[in-house]
């Protein structure tokens, strides 16, 4: 009898179309929410995966990647002498201005320094030029959206070779590259970090992190963990400095409060109108379900039937909604909207609409349930 | 030989709030195999009713009611379920056939619910829409159809899967006399077919020469049973009507 369920239910193309509307609308609300949680979560660790190393030695009070707390110099040293440590370098990142050439107009910036013999942390994504040219003096590597920000206008984004000012200094451009973007639209300029204590706000400790890597054969958690027992510092693997920035955001942000919301309306709509349009459906088929009972279809079968509606109604539904919600994102320019469309996302959308449609059965089987045979022989 | 159809003592009752209403107050009746055994009577006197018991969808509340040798009062629901999809063929007032299905697939449902494959199904749905005359229809949708052409689909799904009791609620209500007359040969069986039974409920004396016999009901009981002869005379119908 499945094919007989399935013709009831394309039969009728409009009931269908709205069946799977309200499905595929309730996915595309939660999808979307949850997609910008994973994409604001990623943008608190945008730094990490734009400046890429196996440990991250910070010091003990440091909960997340943009809490600079600096470290002393002293320190780059400790680390290097603790086994297993392959190699340490200086680390810089902080806040400052850049100034755009000709207008006197300031632009905020996220400038990273970077060790000058290692370049250790360097932006790998390079779109022009060459990162080598950092040991060049006054040199500097910008990625795209200071490209934008410092260019004279829209139309014409600041190029290789150019000049601008950081701290009254002379920076020239010798690479452009591809970042993710990170919180409040942060945008990255890399120069060396003796480079960066000229370019950055004056302070007397600017080593914020030291970069650090294992030797060949020690895993990154043994030796951050080494790290921590000789020297009193905090040191993280990559994957753990982005799980502690993601964590510090959910418990110190109110965003998962507000996608939170957005994901049950998402959910809330989808009950109320895939479930309600759903048991429409079954109600407007009471007649012909009773004659069916009637010619010896038992509940049970009754009962598949309406599930197997039910599923195709939300497969359908979740596929397309995923579908357009997936091809939006990929009209959007990259990196620039808070939007992730993870598997996790992919995964939750599914468990929450298979809900729906357990809910929307379940209300579909009541009603098959309580259908009297005995209503086909009423007129 | 026992009779098909033995129904003893039967009464049933509708609560509605503190209200009980008796709609059947004792059917005594017995219908042989093969017969085509017509129930009248006016609005309200428990036909429907009784047909609902007598095929299961109903249960009384007291009284025998032993269908095909089966004691319905003390089956389960599930028995009485699988007992509907093995022996009985419907034919409902208003068609009941399924909008969305083409005819060929409403023909084959009472196959489908005995577990038979859709191919095979389908294939015995096409035989039997040939057989009703409605071969040229078989993959059209029922909406497409006239009424008594409806009827005649309805038809050939009663009788698709051979079924020993054909239960008619006014089959013929909706059509005119020559389709309704129509309509009511179809389910007479032919020489090739199983022997069943049909019973028909109706208001309708045109069809009245159809019946082998004739039961007239009146406020929940079984008034009289009159043969052919004796009804046509009781109620003034020519034969050839």
């Amino acid at each position: 009898m499945t094919d007989v369920a399935v013709q009831m239910l394309y039969g009728d193309r409009s009931k269908y179309m709205l069946l799977i509307s309200g499905v595929c609308f309730s996915t595309v609300l939660m999808a979307q929410g949850l997609a910008m949680f994973f994409g604001i979560l990623s943008f608190s660790y945008a730094t990490l995966e734009n400046a890429r190393a196996p440990i991250w030695v910070v010091d003990p009070k440091v909960e997340q990647i943009a809490d600079n707390q600096p470290l002393k110099d002293t320190d780059v040293d400790r680390v290097r002498s603790v086994a297993g440590v392959a190699w340490a370098v200086p680390f810089y990142t902080g806040q400052t201005q850049a100034r755009v050439l000709g207008s006197g107009q300031t632009k905020p910036i996220t400038l990273v320094g970077l060790d000058s013999a290692t370049l250790a942390g360097a932006p790998t994504r390079v779109v022009k030029g060459s990162v080598l040219d950092l040991r060049q003096s006054q040199s500097v590597v910008i990625d795209e959206e200071v490209a934008a920000r410092l260019g004279p206008d829209h139309e014409h984004p600041l190029d290789v070779g150019d000049v601008f000012e950081m701290n009254d200094q002379r920076a020239e451009v010798i690479a452009i590259v591809k970042t993710k973007q990170g919180q409040g639209g942060a945008a990255y300029v890399f120069t060396t970090f003796d480079r960066a204590r000229h370019y950055g706000f004056s302070q007397r400790k600017m080593t914020t992190h030291v970069l650090a890597g294992p030797q060949k054969g020690l895993t990154d958690e043994s030796v951050a963990n080494s790290i921590m027992a000789e020297t009193g510092l905090r040191a993280y693997t990559e994957a753990n400095f982005k799980k502690a920035s993601s964590d510090w955001m959910i418990y110190n942000s109110p965003i998962p409060f507000v996608v939170g919301l957005i994901v049950g309306i998402g959910f809330m709509v989808g009950v109320i109108v895939a479930g309600q349009t759903f048991y429409n459906f079954v109600l407007e088929n009471t007649r012909y379900l009773g004659a069916l009972k009637a010619m010896g279809a038992s509940n049970f079968r009754l009962a598949r039937m309406t599930v197997l509606q039910a599923s195709l109604v939300g497969a359908t539904g979740y596929c397309i909604g995923m579908g357009l919600l997936s091809l939006f994102f990929r009209s959007l320019p990259e990196g620039k909207a808070p939007l992730l469309l993870r598997w996790e996302v992919a995964v939750l959308v599914f468990a929450a609409v298979f809900l729906i449609i357990v809910i929307a059965s379940m209300m579909g089987i009541r009603r098959v349930s309580s259908i009297d045979a005995a209503i086909v022989f009423r007129s | 030989m026992s009779p098909d159809i033995h129904l003893h003592g039967l009464k049933k009752s509708f609560r509605s709030g503190d209200v009980i209403t008796p709609v059947l107050k004792g059917i005594d009746l017995d219908v042989s195999c093969g017969e085509m055994f017509f129930i009248v009577g006016p609005s309200g006197c428990g036909k429907t009713t009784l047909i609902s018991i007598l095929c299961g969808t109903l249960s009384a509340d007291s009284g025998e009611v032993m269908v095909l040798g089966h004691d319905l009062r003390s089956l389960s629901q599930n028995r009485v379920t699988e007992f509907r999809a093995q022996n009985v063929g419907f034919v409902f007032q208003q068609f009941n056939l399924i909008p969305t299905l083409t005819n060929c697939e409403n023909v084959a449902i009472p196959l489908r619910l005995q577990g038979k494959s859709a191919r095979e199904s389908r294939q015995a749905a096409a035989l039997m829409l040939e057989r009703v005359g409605l071969a040229e229809k078989i993959n059209e949708r029922p909406n497409k159809l006239s009424g008594g052409q409806q009827q005649r689909v309805a038809i050939a799904r009663a009788l698709v899967h051979q079924p020993a009791l054909i239960v008619c609620d006014e089959p013929t209500s909706a059509l005119d006399s020559e389709t309704g007359s129509q309509v009511m040969e179809l389910l007479r069986p032919q020489s090739q077919d199983k022997p069943r039974t049909v019973i028909v409920v109706t208001h309708d004396p045109r069809i009245y020469h159809h019946a082998d016999r004739i039961a007239e009901m009146e406020d929940g009981v079984v008034r009289r049973t009159l043969s052919q002869a004796e009804a046509l005379r009781t109620f003034g119908i020519s034969p050839q009507t």
